[in-house]
Order: structure tokens, then sequence, then C-alpha cells
């Protein structure tokens, strides 16, 4: 019986998740519902801020948004780097539902520790900037525990027999 | 039969745009909405003595998720027995493992 390591592609997808998990905050709360920003804490955007300062922060905010979605692109690239180097490997098992797994797992490690990093201990930004932030920032919390322990569960009860990279290419087998 | 344009015609018209382009690019770098006074307010808002500072917030939590990602590739440092196969491309799984008794549970 061959052995086979599914952790290259669990942790290329939870890569792949986690930089996906930034982009859904970054283009979703940021840009589309434009709920905070990267410093919004620092330099507020919302609340009782006089036009032309408000115009400023909106522009330094877009400066650091940037770059908190350079990062989520180089997670990203660096997880397709992994997962490209896993699919090629003849021990590895190319499960659908371990992928999805991961890629959950990923998402709701980023919210965990986004989460916990930005909004409670440096506090530079919260979900909703309102003075009871706390409950959205929870939520938030919530909603990455949640998808952590469906990501684990997808990837711990996966007991299918996905057949391993080369061995879908092998020669001589038509597809 | 239609050829399409010469090659020199080509590589006038690929000059002309590098010269334009090269005309232009001044006029791209200046900017005329950072001369404004809110430009200038955004640009010392961003690079200021707190550059660096601000710049680490942003980027703390990367390092400690990359972190995850490797203990989840390569598992704890601590756990010294896993099989770490460090298999090439290509490679048939027989000669991925160096360790036959991992390989066959069956005892002979």
């Amino acid at each position: 019986m061959n052995h086979r390591d599914r952790r290259p592609l669990i942790s290329s997808a939870t890569m792949i998740g986690i930089g996906m998990g930034g982009f859904v905050d970054g283009i979703l709360f940021h840009q589309l519902m434009q709920l905070h920003n990267m410093l919004s804490a620092k330099f507020p955007v919302s609340g009782a801020v006089e036009p032309s300062t408000l115009a400023v922060n909106l522009e330094i905010n877009i400066f650091w948004d940037g770059l908190f979605h350079v990062f989520c692109w180089i997670m990203t690239a660096f997880g397709l780097g992994l997962l490209w180097h896993a699919v090629r490997r003849p021990d590895v098992p190319l499960s659908t539902r371990t992928f999805i797994g991961s890629l959950t797992l990923g998402w709701g490690i980023f919210n965990l520790v986004e989460g916990v990093i930005d909004h409670h201990i440096l506090q530079v930004h919260h979900v909703v900037e309102t003075p009871n932030h706390l409950v959205w920032d929870l939520t938030f919390l919530g909603a990455g525990l949640l998808l952590v322990l469906l990501g684990g569960w997808l990837i711990w009860s996966d007991s299918s027999e996905a057949p391993a990279g080369p061995a879908r290419r092998s020669p001589g087998v038509s597809s | 039969m239609h050829r399409g344009p010469s090659p020199i015609r080509r590589s006038v018209q690929a000059a002309s745009v590098l010269a334009l382009a090269a005309v232009a690019s001044p006029a791209a770098v200046a900017c005329p909405y950072c001369d404004s006074d809110v430009g200038q307010q955004v640009w010392a808002g961003i690079f200021n003595e707190d550059f660096w500072l601000n710049g680490l917030l942003t980027t703390l939590p990367i390092p400690v998720m990359a972190l995850i990602v490797g203990v989840i590739h390569f598992g704890l440092p601590w756990q010294a027995d896993r099989t770490s196969p460090r298999s090439k491309e290509g490679q048939a799984p027989k000669q991925v493992y160096p360790e036959p008794e991992r390989v066959s549970p069956v005892p002979e």
C-alpha cells in the first residue's frame, strides 16, 4: 500500500483560502460595503469628520488597503505555487473534499488571526466603525471559528480514495 | 491578400509610440492632484515617521498566518516522528519513502 500524504494539498489550499479570505474582506468590507478600511480607527472615514479631513483619510486608507491587497495577492500566488507542486507529486491524493475543506479552513484562519490581531489587540480598525463595534468584531471571529470547524471537519472526514496527480495523466490511459 | 504593414512601417509606429510615451511620462508623473493641498496632506499622512509602524500594523497578521500554514505543511518542530517525503516530481511512490517499515505495516 502506498503512503498517501495529504499535507501538501491541505497546506497549499489553506494558503489560497487565506489569500481569498483576505480578498473577501478587502473587496466586500473595504470597498463594496465600505464598513471599514485598514487603518480606519487611526484615520477615521466615518462619523463626525470634516469633509477635507475625510478626503485625506480616505486617500491614506486607500494606500494601506492597497498594501493589504498586495499581501493577499502574494499569499494566493504562493498557495498556487504550492498547489502546483502538490498536484505533480505521485503520493498526494487530489481529493475535492480535502481541497474545499482546506480553502474553508484558510478563510477561517484569516478571519480568526486578522480579527484577533487587528480588531482586538492592535485595534487598527473594527468590522463596523461604530461605538458598539464589539458585537460585529465578535461576529467576525465567530464566522472565522465556524469556517475553521467546517473546513477541519471536511478534511478530517475525507475518506475518499482520490487518485494522486500523476496517476491521472499516466501514459497509455486514454481520457 | 492583405499582408499588413511593412516591417519598416511597424518600426516607425513602435518608435512613435515610445517617443509619445517618453514625452507624456513627465506629465503623468507630475500628477496635478498630488500638488493640491489634499494631495500633499495625503503624502504627509502616509510618508511620515509612522510609515514603518503603519506598515507593520497592516502586515502583522501575514507572518502569523504563514506560520500556521508552515505548521500544517511541515508539522510541529518537536514532532520528530513524522514522515516527511521529499519526493521529486514524477517519481514513483515506491522510491519516495526510504523507510520500508513505514510502507509495509505487516511484519515479516
